[in-house]
């Protein structure tokens, strides 16, 4: 083996000036505080539009590929996997099969929360397998949510719904055996 | 193509907030490497630097603007950026410039300064989630890994208990790295099990936090390792890359498919057939402790689900028979995302040429193999180094 | 290739608005500090000598980027500066337009390499490259450590 060296020599230290949070809130480290101005109105597209159409009419709908006989969901114009244009048009159902989920004692900017939020992918029934989408859980407890169990969307009253994955409240566990 | 080598590295202090700017952060990493290779600025034909969105630091095109730093002033410099995947992205995107002939030593910096975003890096990692799809439900960073790892868990029935060794583990090696933010020569796995939950099945502890840094490395033709006379090149033997889908939501996440490409098509160019008989250590990305698990089976270091079982019998210790980490990875010394290139490649040409002092391999080693990982559990590059 | 259909009626075709925003707070550096500290404490402007390649520098850095030595050596910018150029700047930075035309100025200092764009202070009508200036700045109690600590360049005369 060859010879053992150190990366630096001995004594001289790497690099960097290490700052507290106290030598920024006291303005001891000079610095320039900024918040940039960045709205977007980001185009939802043609597979989108639809997708959010459907959802403020209380529906899920996939794009189906023919040569792949997958049956997407979210819908895309073209498939990935053959990279080809998709044919058509499939409404899926509103119940479906908890994939993965978290139990987060965090909100969106990391903030302690002491209720917690049930989120995780839920697969769409009418779907390819394993095609599914984000969503929170609801009705369900850090005991009894599992990967493997059974949910259906609970849906806003129409005129709360706007066009958005947020139309659904929430998915929440199905007695086995039901649809 | 042409044979290329590292012959030199650095790296800054990883620390949660460093005073430096991204420019001085660049040089920092910049100068010590051009020490260690014993060569100057007018020695290097391009420079290839890797940094995570320009949203971190807060300036755009940081690229362009931090580029002096890496000593970007009158060469050819080229940015690249491929999420988390940038620490072994970039050299491979350095190995292009070489192995084409189109240069013969050729400077990889990459830098982050994550601390720049105000009060948490969580306020742009939130703009990485589809608009439509993800971001009204307010998601939080961590919610991604905790439902891989739990996926992860699920389907292979893996106890918390040996995840959080990983961390132990970890954390325990980077004693030994002098740039180590977050090194505990005491932890237990009894301290990352009672650690605050903050997504389950993820805790405080198994998570890198963020960080600033740059590291650094100098990569030479083999004409140039020979007319420089250098001792101890290490040589790129195998480069891969590979990204899946955006459809997070459409993969089982229990394996990185992508990951698992990558890796063949590394592993197809240095020749390795049976990776876990033929490689000798591994620094896969490990910015969860159970990523290293996960991307131990991506790297095809052993079957699927197999990599707890590993850990649990000491394999992956310095002293074990395929050390893992011996850095002591993200979550020992930190997590300034592209920066990181200096735990990964970086201590690949650490180890491979004896340089790694405390944290050196004790038994004989040549081949390393290390992984980065990037965007929405989507993209990995592998380098597979020899020495 | 294209889509096998497309919806061409604009109503159905949907927007999503969101921001792309968040707070930061940029350090000066080791570079920054060393010349806006000397801003605040006594409206000094501080340059960088590289002894390797004998250049000076303002604003000062940290390492020369000419040869990517260290800078170990400080020195003092000419009280005078000349402006190299002008821009009268007639919208703000979201594009509304200003009352009346901003005077802007690249303004260099003899013997140094670089310089500084900031605004130059008197009328739009009579401002002009090659006019002889000098820095102003705010009061003491008002100097925060920025590059606003400066309010700008006024001709000698």
């Amino acid at each position: 083996m060859k010879a053992k060296v150190r990366a630096k020599p001995k004594g001289v230290a790497w690099a960097g000036e290490e700052l507290s949070q106290k030598q920024i809130d006291r303005g001891s480290a000079l610095q320039t505080r900024y918040r940039p101005e960045a709205k977007y109105s980001w185009a939802a597209g043609q597979a989108m539009s639809r997708f959010l159409e459907e959802l403020q009419n209380g529906k899920l709908i996939a794009r189906k590929c023919h040569a792949c006989q997958r049956t997407l969901f979210p819908p895309r114009m073209f498939c990935e996997q053959c990279y080809r244009p998709t044919d058509e048009w499939v409404y899926v159902k509103d119940s479906g099969t908890i994939e993965t989920f978290s139990v987060s004692y965090l909100d969106k900017d990391a903030k302690r929360i002491t209720e917690p939020i049930f989120v995780g992918v839920v697969s769409v029934d009418g779907a390819s397998p394993q095609m599914g989408m984000m969503h929170y859980f609801g009705e369900v407890t850090k005991e009894t949510i599992r990967i493997g169990m059974k949910v259906k969307a609970v849906w806003k009253p129409p005129p709360e719904r706007t066009g958005s994955v947020l139309d659904i409240r929430y998915w929440k566990p199905i007695p086995e055996g039901r649809r | 193509m042409r044979k290329v080598a590292c012959i030199g590295a650095g790296m800054t202090l990883f620390r949660r907030r460093l005073k430096e700017t991204p420019k001085e952060l660049c040089w920092e990493a910049t100068r010590m490497a051009l020490d260690s290779a014993k060569l100057e600025m007018k020695d290097v034909d391009a420079v290839v630097t890797g940094s995570a969105p320009d949203a971190f630091d807060g300036v755009h095109q940081k690229g362009e603007y931090y580029a002096d730093g890496c000593g970007g002033f009158r060469k050819p410099i080229t940015r690249v950026f491929t999420g988390g995947g940038t620490a072994v992205f970039s050299p491979i995107a350095a190995w292009w410039h070489v192995a084409s002939g189109l240069a013969d030593i050729v400077l990889v910096v990459n830098e982050e300064k994550m601390s720049s975003c105000y009060p948490h890096p969580q306020s742009v990692f939130a703009h990485i989630w589809d608009p439509i799809l993800d971001r009204p439900l307010q998601p939080n960073l961590v919610w991604i890994f905790a439902m891989e790892m739990n996926r992860y868990m699920t389907v292979h029935k893996i106890k918390k208990e040996d995840i959080a060794r990983v961390a132990v583990k970890n954390k325990r090696n980077a004693v030994a790295h002098p740039a180590a933010q977050l090194a505990d020569a005491k932890i237990t796995v009894e301290d990352v099990l009672n650690s605050e939950m903050m997504a389950w099945p993820v805790q405080r502890l198994d998570i890198s936090p963020p960080s600033d840094g740059a590291s650094a490395l100098v990569l030479a033709s083999a004409d140039a390792v020979k007319r420089l006379h250098v001792e101890s090149p290490v040589w790129f033997d195998g480069v891969g890359w590979c990204i899946d889908s955006t459809m997070w939501t459409d993969r089982d996440l229990y394996f990185p498919e992508y990951l698992a490409r990558a890796s063949q098509m590394a592993y197809k160019q240095a020749r390795i057939d049976q990776p876990r008989k033929q490689i000798d250590f591994a620094e896969p990305y490990d910015p969860f402790d159970y990523k290293e698990l996960h991307h131990m089976e991506g790297l095809l270091l052993c079957n699927k689900g197999e990599a707890p079982k590993l850990t649990r019998e000491g394999v992956t210790q310095r002293d074990g028979d395929l050390p893992t980490c011996p850095s002591g990875g993200l979550l020992g010394i930190g997590n300034p995302i592209a920066a990181t290139m200096g735990i990964k490649v970086g201590e690949l040409y650490w180890q491979l040429s004896g340089q790694a002092g405390k944290r050196q391999i004790p038994k004989e080693i040549h081949t390393g193999v290390t992984n980065a990982w990037g965007d929405l559990m989507q993209f990995s590059s592998v380098v597979v180094m020899r020495a | 290739m294209t889509f096998l259909e497309k919806t061409a009626d604009p109503r159905r075709l949907r927007h999503w608005k969101g921001n792309v925003e968040a707070d930061y707070i940029y350090t000066a550096g080791i570079g920054g500090e060393k010349m806006l500290k000397a801003v605040k404490r006594d409206r000094t402007l501080v340059t960088a000598i590289c002894t390797h390649c004998d250049r000076t520098f303002f604003p000062p850095r940290m390492y020369c980027e000419h040869c990517l030595s260290q800078i170990r050596k400080w020195g003092k910018a000419p009280g005078k500066a000349t402006v190299a150029a002008v821009s009268l700047a007639r919208v703000d930075e979201n594009g509304a337009t200003l009352p009346e035309p901003q005077v802007w100025g690249l303004f260099r200092f003899e013997g140094v390499d670089g310089g500084l764009v900031h605004r130059l202070l008197m009328p739009p009508g009579k401002a002009a490259a090659g006019t002889a200036v000098r820095p102003v700045f705010k009061d003491a109690r008002k100097r925060t450590g920025e590059i606003t600590d400066l309010l700008g360049f006024v001709p000698l005369k």
